[in-house]
């Protein structure tokens, strides 16, 4: 049984590792040991029911534990207690005076009433005074039916007020993207500014002013200027902070609420849709799941792109040259008929699929079991070739695992994070603000390294600024001074690992010299960085994009693996790696088999052919299949002739995307499902309308593995269907059904088939899913007998191309902070954060130029070019671009050579300004 | 001082208007404080009570002037009893002042009153609470007059100072509720800014300072731990600097008159950092190679690491102060050369750094091994230069500088280091923690014992002659006598001896026609309240001024003689601030009672020695720091715990030339 299962509902077996808050401290507290050395049980009484709290649990936890309801209005759980709102005033016996629950700690033999006549009518004059200027507008009021002041003072029978003031006037502030303040119902209970600050890490608003004129305000004053998270909103027990998104079109008791999970980043946060009369009017989410109650602005706000009047609502068939809606029947058939003769005549080698890490699982599987099962071949990949893929394949060289080592929020705790090549804010906003509260709360030493600065930055002790692209040998140069110091973990290289003999002798031929001069890093940050890192009790790696995507990509992450191995910083709690991917279910994509090499579970087709053959009742195919790359030489060659895409747009995402456009102009067949017309499925010869995350049941996976499901929100619109709705449509035409009914049946498949899912319930996956780590293989690396396994090192510098004097720019691309992949880009909430893709150049690089913010500039290479505005800041060196990759259209990608995402480029300033 | 009319204090109560008995004397023994008060006092108003000195005074003027302050500045916005509450006694007191008030809002007064004396979360909005109570018992009547006829004109202006406890008790009054609150919510970069708003050197008093407002917390009045203030205050200053994040300081042009600075040890970093806020170009001249004062060359680094200091000090040079090393008055340069190069002040802050000699046999006949004080070795430690130090030491004295020697030779490789003291250890001046730190290193000490004579031979020394002493009557100090026992004479074995009795300034590079007087006991005289010297336009402050004192209070005589400079420089008078003059007020009115709030019960978590302490191993072979700072979790947990003692003093003064705006700056 290798089924490694941990259950990580909060709730149960809660850790310190666990507390999310720093109020954590004092406020999640239930089970929560904070001084490990003198833990006991202090025994309360409260209102005569005897409870036992944790030590460090406060009146109002340990109340709450006994099913004692105490008003609060000002009391966060994820923030420190303001203790301002004074609603949960009790009596202790032995105080003369009421104290505050939510601060006052539980003390052993504390007697405390929560409903004496003096707190009653404390808590009555006080709220009076709160209702004397508050608006009784409830009927008109955004948060009506969620409003804490409506249900307290209904509970405690408070029916008004009869202190005399007007209520106020003042203006709203209507002017923030998405966000909307109401000063006149504001209480100034702080939930907004603390939990921006506490939690978010954004610090975007304040209390300004004293007395009855305090409000809250940005911490600069200008219009609300931030992640947009929302958790304002979220936070705010009235309706001073609304969200403008939903306001007037839905009251808040009218919604159904169904459980999901975020598709936009590898976080896979709960979250829950609001849906009435079949339309997602906004998304809250509880305290009570792993992500804490927290969501960003791609799941606060991103999700009405599936409700864009731009979505495909029917299949559509190119004729007469234009692609035209068409049946179902018609575009099955369509295909179907195709592909089969296409099989006839060439054989199933000359049909090729390309997935997406935004299918589900379940989609995936069908996929794969199409083009293995179906059409006879395997064929299949996806964009995880240029990314994912190649840290699987270093991480499991050397450390024997797939993807991240550790949960998230183990991060909160650790002691050391060391974070290359990737700004986490931007690409899963859910791990940046754990890096800033372990900055901030637990004294965490930060490490930042990249070509660009980054929202850490302000959070790191250690700040790494190297050339682009030289991530790998920055890596080396650490290694090399934590030798060097001689503060490298000698006792778990020699008991857990091999080759380390091998890599110090590589290493050592390396001069450090040099690696200064290639990562233009000064010795003694790099020593400062290696001393936090290798001294720290426990230390993270995460590292994302600019690391895995770069032509050295697998190098850089194997000598991440060595440098994490070399500090004794694997297979244990808090430690590890943490590749960090853009798209949602990478993860998820990868363990469903969407690979040439690898059956789903990562099986090898030899060794599990008699699996696959008896639950299919299929032969599989002995032949070896085709790489992206290789697809796409195989269209170019003519011995591909068909492209089935699900999800991809290769033409916006993948590099050197002008080869995949002329590519697919040869195909005689290219099928393609998407939510949308992408610039790929444009070039489609049928296109099938997908149904988005929202319309489908089925599973995600997140980066630390955890398994969630998603449930069905809404029907999809018009005639789209689930990815392997239509996979199977077509098998079915093609004659040889795959017999899937539902996403469950799939599930319950890959339950069979896949060795880490095996024994796994479709209902064990409620609430927050379940946490697997899939075996890696352990041949190649375990023949020295030991867990892990050093890799070689080599050093690796860019090469410089012969055309660089006439391409001065490095380009390297991101995203947008407020954007996530193509999809999110149909989203009008998220365009009005961020409506275009923009490039982003050096002051002193844009003063050469002639350029200013919002002029437009021609960014072209060898490979093609784009137009689009400028941004200018001093995050990018000089000599770097930095482009926003993810809006369609802009094919960012076509100025990419194959495989790499080192690009030069050159700008041009585009004479018409945009009139900034 | 006017005869005390009325007062309620606490839970005493006097009421002088009619013949009850009571004399002024009596008003004397019960508000002990009322000694100090300026003459020009009318009325105190506070959280404890207040205080009448007027005949004709009206209370409803009062108490809505003390509500009136609250609104406007003193009530936080965080507390919503506090923020209605008050405002609603705003609007009904300026009802009843205008004339407008009916009966029914002296019932509105009362209950708002009980409300918030209840449920306000600090004392500055309940004490408005307890006000309008008083008021509506003792003077009723007036209320009633108020509603009927309005209030009539009254000649008085208003001062009003926000403090707490703590803060009083800090020289350089520190807002401390406030950045330990923000501590407790985790911004860091804010509470710095709130520490430097009064002191520049968080993270060098956060390390070294003798922390006197942690023994005023009300929980130490309380007899539980106080906030751990000092520490608490390295936290953001320690974030800042391992974070590596500018000082969120702007810098400002600087078009005010140039001033100098001499010396650049606490007092004269505080003057040129506060000169430098207030747009004067500052230059500073320091007569040692680095800068620092006593804090660069006095403080071993074991207790105060150089890079804290260095990076405190490079905030304030990049401001824009001229920092020049090596540049004594005296013998580089005079005061008049100073003016003469353009100076338009002088702040002198040359600290005390001579030795004050044993006075014993021996002492002056050149003896090796016998070094002439303690702040010398340290000094010349600290400085870089070759110093050696003998197996047996025996070090001279009680205070902390005694014990830094102590523990500076034990990590120099002092096989024996003895400390001789003539009082008990219960009398030593210096900071018990550190002596518990030298005692736990192996310092060993001698209680009850004084020198009496060095033992040489061949110019080298062999001992020391000591004699035991006990404690007789008390001295002027309050502190018993020590008195020699006779015939208790000892000899002790030893090669170095280092004598750190105390040290004094060293005036000696002054002449006659610097025009600076010196006071008797050998430190310049200044006018206490301007800071400003015999000479016109030469202030000074610091240990030169007040004697050997901690850096906390160098921080605040540079802090306030640059106020004054500013002052002097832009207006040409130099005239103690409406600040100061509420300060002493402040201090007459807590010193009448410990705690001007109502104390809570304390029911946090904390209060324990979360401090870490370096290995006994590490300590004796390095000069490492040996306390660490407090981990983020023990800083939010200890600034949890703080009971936010504020208190809002209001002072009517009968005086014109006073704006009525309250002397917050």
């Amino acid at each position: 049984m290798t089924l490694c299962q941990r259950s990580v509902r909060s709730g149960e077996a809660a850790k310190p590792a666990y507390v999310s808050g720093c109020v954590a401290v004092l406020a999640h507290c239930a089970g929560i040991d904070y001084f490990p050395e003198g833990e006991s049980m202090p025994s309360v009484t409260i209102d005569g029911v005897d409870v036992n709290a944790t030590e460090g649990a406060t009146i109002l936890e340990a109340a709450s534990k006994a099913g004692i309801w105490i008003p609060t209005l000002c009391y966060y759980p994820k923030v420190s207690p303001s203790d301002s709102c004074r609603m949960c005033v009790v009596e202790v016996e032995g105080m003369d005076r009421p104290v505050t629950a939510c601060n006052t700690v539980a003390l052993d033999g504390m007697r405390v009433l929560t409903d004496t006549a003096r707190v009653r009518s404390m808590r009555e004059e006080v709220m009076k005074l709160i209702l004397m200027d508050h608006p009784l507008d409830c009927p008109t009021c955004p948060a009506a039916g969620e409003c804490d002041i409506q249900n307290i003072t209904y509970r405690l029978g408070i029916y008004g007020t009869d202190f005399p003031l007007r209520p106020r006037e003042e203006p709203p502030v209507r002017n923030w993207p998405l966000i909307e303040y109401n000063p006149n119902l504001c209480i100034t209970c702080l939930r907004c500014v603390k939990v921006c600050h506490e939690e978010i890490g954004a610090s975007a608003l304040r209390l300004r002013g004293a007395g009855y004129d305090a409000r809250i305000d940005t911490s600069d004053g200008a219009a609300l200027s931030c992640d947009f998270c929302g958790e304002c909103v979220e936070a705010c027990p009235t309706g001073a902070m609304s969200n403008k998104v939903f306001r007037r079109w839905a009251r808040s008791w009218e919604f159904t609420k169904v459980a999901t999970v975020c598709p936009l980043c590898s976080a896979g946060c709960r979250m829950e849709a609001n849906v009435k009369d079949q339309r997602i009017f906004r998304i809250t989410t509880d305290l009570d799941t792993h992500n804490r109650g927290t969501l960003c602005v791609g799941g606060r706000f991103g999700f009405d792109f599936v409700h864009s009047q731009e979505r495909l609502l029917t299949p559509l068939l190119r004729r007469d040259g234009k692609l035209q809606p068409a049946s179902w029947e018609e575009a099955v058939n369509f295909v179907a008929g195709k592909l089969r003769l296409i099989i006839g005549e060439s054989g199933p080698e000359s049909v090729s699929g390309l997935a997406s890490p935004r299918l589900t699982n379940e989609d995936c599987y069908a996929f794969q079991k199409f083009f293995r099962g179906v059409v006879g071949t395997h064929n299949v990949d996806s964009e995880a070739r240029f990314s994912f893929l190649r840290v699987q394949r270093a991480l499991e060289l050397t450390l024997g695992v797939r993807g991240a080592t550790n949960t998230l929020e183990e991060l909160l705790t650790t002691g050391a994070i060391f974070v290359v090549g990737i700004d986490p804010l931007e690409e899963t906003p859910a791990l940046g603000w754990k890096i800033k509260s372990a900055a901030r709360r637990y004294d965490s030493k930060v490490i930042v390294a990249n070509s660009r600065s980054t929202s850490l930055d302000p959070f790191a002790m250690v700040r790494l600024r190297m050339r682009p692209y030289s991530e790998s040998d920055l890596i080396l140069g650490i290694m090399k001074v934590i030798l060097e110091l001689d503060i490298w973990d000698k006792k778990f290289i020699h008991a857990k690992t091999s080759n380390f003999i091998p890599m110090k002798n590589l290493l050592d031929k390396i001069s450090l010299a040099g690696i200064l001069k290639r990562t233009g890093v000064s010795r003694e940050s790099l020593e400062h960085a290696a001393r936090l890192f290798a001294e720290a009790s426990e230390a993270a790696i995460i590292f994302g994009g600019d690391v895995i995507l770069q032509e050295n990509g697998l190098q850089c992450v194997m000598n991440l693996a060595n440098l994490a191995l070399l500090t004794g910083n694997v297979g244990r709690p808090k430690a590890g790696l943490y590749p960090i991917f853009e798209k949602g279910n990478i993860v998820g994509l990868c363990d469903a088999g969407i690979m040439p090499e690898h059956m789903p579970g990562y099986q090898s087709v030899a060794e599990s052919r008699d699996l696959f053959e008896g639950v299919w009742r299929r032969d599989l195919p002995y032949s070896k299949g085709l790489t992206v790359t290789e697809m796409i030489r195989g269209l170019e060659s003519g011995s591909v002739r068909a492209l089935y895409i699900a999800g991809a747009d290769p033409l916006t995402d993948y590099p050197y995307s002008s080869r995949f456009a002329a590519a697919f102009d040869k195909a005689e067949l290219l099928v393609a499902q998407d939510l949308f017309l992408s610039p790929t499925a444009e070039k489609a010869h049928c296109v099938f309308p997908a149904s988005s995350f929202v319309e489908k049941e089925g599973t995600f996976t997140n980066i630390e593995h955890r398994i969630q499901k998603l449930n069905r929100v809404l029907p999809p619109p018009g005639e789209a269907r689930p990815d392997w709705g239509a996979l199977e449509a077509v098998a079915t035409a093609m004659g040889r059904p795959m017999g899937y009914f539902s996403s469950r049946d799939i599930f319950r498949e890959m339950a069979l088939t896949i060795p880490f899912l095996r024994g796994l319930r479709w209902r064990d996956l409620d609430g927050d899913g379940v946490i697997l780590q899939p075996p890696a293989a352990t041949s190649e690396r375990a023949r020295g007998g030991k867990a892990y396994a050093f890799a070689p090192v080599r050093t690796w510098e860019k090469p410089t191309p012969l055309d660089a004097a006439e391409y001065p720019f490095e380009m390297m691309v991101g995203r947008s902070m407020y954007q996530f992949g193509a999809t999110s880009t149909r989203s009008r909430h998220l365009r009005e954060l961020c409506a275009e893709g923009y490039v982003e150049i050096n002051p002193e690089d844009a003063r050469q130029l002639g350029l200013a913010k919002g002029d437009r500039v021609e960014v072209s290479s060898p490979g093609g070019s784009f137009v689009s505005p400028v941004r200018v800041s001093d995050a990018v060196q000089r000599g770097m671009v930095f482009a926003i990759s993810n809006f369609p259209g802009l094919g960012v990608y076509n100025l990419y050579q194959e495989n790499t995402t080192v690009c030069r480029v050159k700008l041009s300033s585009v004479t018409v300004s945009s009139g900034s | 001082m006017n005869p005390l009319v009325f007062a309620r204090w606490g839970a005493t109560c006097a009421d002088f208007r009619a013949n009850t008995g009571l004399s002024q004397d009596g008003a004397l023994e019960m508000f002990p404080g009322l000694r100090d008060l300026p003459a020009n006092v009318v009325a105190v108003l506070s959280g404890k009570g207040f205080l009448v000195f007027e005949e004709g005074f009206n209370f409803v003027q009062l108490v809505r002037e003390y509500v009136d302050q609250i609104q406007a500045r003193y009530c936080c916005g965080k507390c919503l009893t506090g923020i209605k509450g008050t405002k609603m006694l705003q609007i009904a007191l300026g009802k009843i002042a205008r004339g407008e008030g009916e009966e029914s809002d002296l019932a509105l007064l009362e209950r708002v009153g009980a409300i918030l004396d209840e449920a306000a979360k600090c004392s500055v909005c309940q004490s408005s609470g307890e006000l309008v109570k008083d008021g509506l018992r003792y003077f009723r009547r007036q209320f009633i007059d108020a509603i009927s006829s309005g209030l009539p004109e009254q000649n008085l202006s208003y001062m009003a100072k926000i403090s707490a406890p703590c803060m009083t008790t800090c020289p350089c009054h520190i807002e401390i509720p406030t950045y330990i609150e923000l501590l407790q919510e985790t911004r860091y970069a804010q509470a710095l800014s709130t520490i430097r708003e009064e002191m520049p050197l968080a993270g060098v008093t956060g390390r070294v300072c003798p922390a006197p407002c942690e023994r005023a917390c009300t929980l130490a009045n309380m007899g539980k731990p106080p906030i751990p203030i000092k520490v608490l205050k390295r936290v953001p200053a320690d974030y800042e600097m391992l974070h590596n994040l500018p000082a969120p300081l702007e810098k400002l042009p600087l078009t005010a008159p140039p001033v100098a600075v001499v010396g650049a040890g606490p007092a004269g970093l505080a003057a040129a950092y506060y000169l430098n806020r207030l747009g004067h170009p500052v230059t500073m001249f320091e007569a040692l190679p680095a800068p620092g004062g006593m804090v660069g060359v006095g403080i071993p680094p074991y207790r105060q690491p150089r890079e804290v200091l260095t990076r405190e000090i490079s905030v304030i040079r990049d401001l824009g102060v001229d920092l020049r090393n090596g540049v004594a008055l005296g013998r580089d340069v005079t005061i008049q050369a100073l003016f003469e190069q353009g100076f338009k002040a002088v702040f002198l802050g040359i600290g005390s750094h001579k030795s004050v000699p044993l006075g014993i046999k021996g002492e002056n006949e050149g003896i090796q091994g016998v070094f002439s004080g303690g702040i010398d070795f340290l000094r010349a430690l600290n400085l870089g230069l070759n110093v050696t130090v003998g197996d047996k030491v025996i070090i001279v004295g009680g205070g902390n500088t005694a014990i830094d020697c102590a523990r500076t030779c034990l990590r120099l490789g002092s096989t024996e280091v003895h400390v001789v003291y003539r009082r008990t250890e219960k009398q030593m001046p210096s900071d018990p923690r550190e002596v518990e730190d030298a005692m736990e290193e192996g310092a060993i000490f001698h209680f009850l014992t004084q020198p009496v004579e060095i033992l040489w031979t061949d110019g080298r020394m062999k001992g020391l002659r000591c004699i035991k002493m006990e404690l007789g009557e008390p001295d002027a100090s309050g502190r018993r006598r020590p008195v020699p026992v006779e015939d208790s004479e000892f000899d002790m074995e030893a090669d170095t001896l280092i004598p750190a009795i105390g040290q004094k300034a060293d005036l000696s590079f002054l002449s006659p026609e610097d025009e600076i007087e010196i006071t008797r006991q050998g430190t310049i005289k200044v006018d206490k309240h301007t800071m400003m010297t015999s000479r016109s336009g030469v202030f000074a402050g610091g240990d030169a001024v007040s004697g050997p004192l901690t850096v906390v209070h160098g921080v605040a005589g540079g802090k306030l003689a640059a106020r004054m400079m500013h002052s002097y420089l832009t207006t040409g008078r130099c005239a103690p601030l409406p600040d100061q003059e509420m300060d002493e007020i402040l201090q007459a009115v807590e010193k009448q009672t410990h705690i001007l709030v109502t104390p809570r019960p304390e029911t946090r978590l904390g209060g324990r020695d979360l401090q870490k302490k370096l290995d006994m191993r590490e300590r004796l072979s390095t000069f490492e720091e040996v306390e660490s700072g407090l981990s983020q979790h023990s800083s939010y947990i200890e600034s949890s715990r703080c009971l936010r003692c504020f208190h809002l003093v209001l002072a009517a003064v009968k005086r014109e030339d006073y704006g009525a705006a309250g002397s917050r700056q």
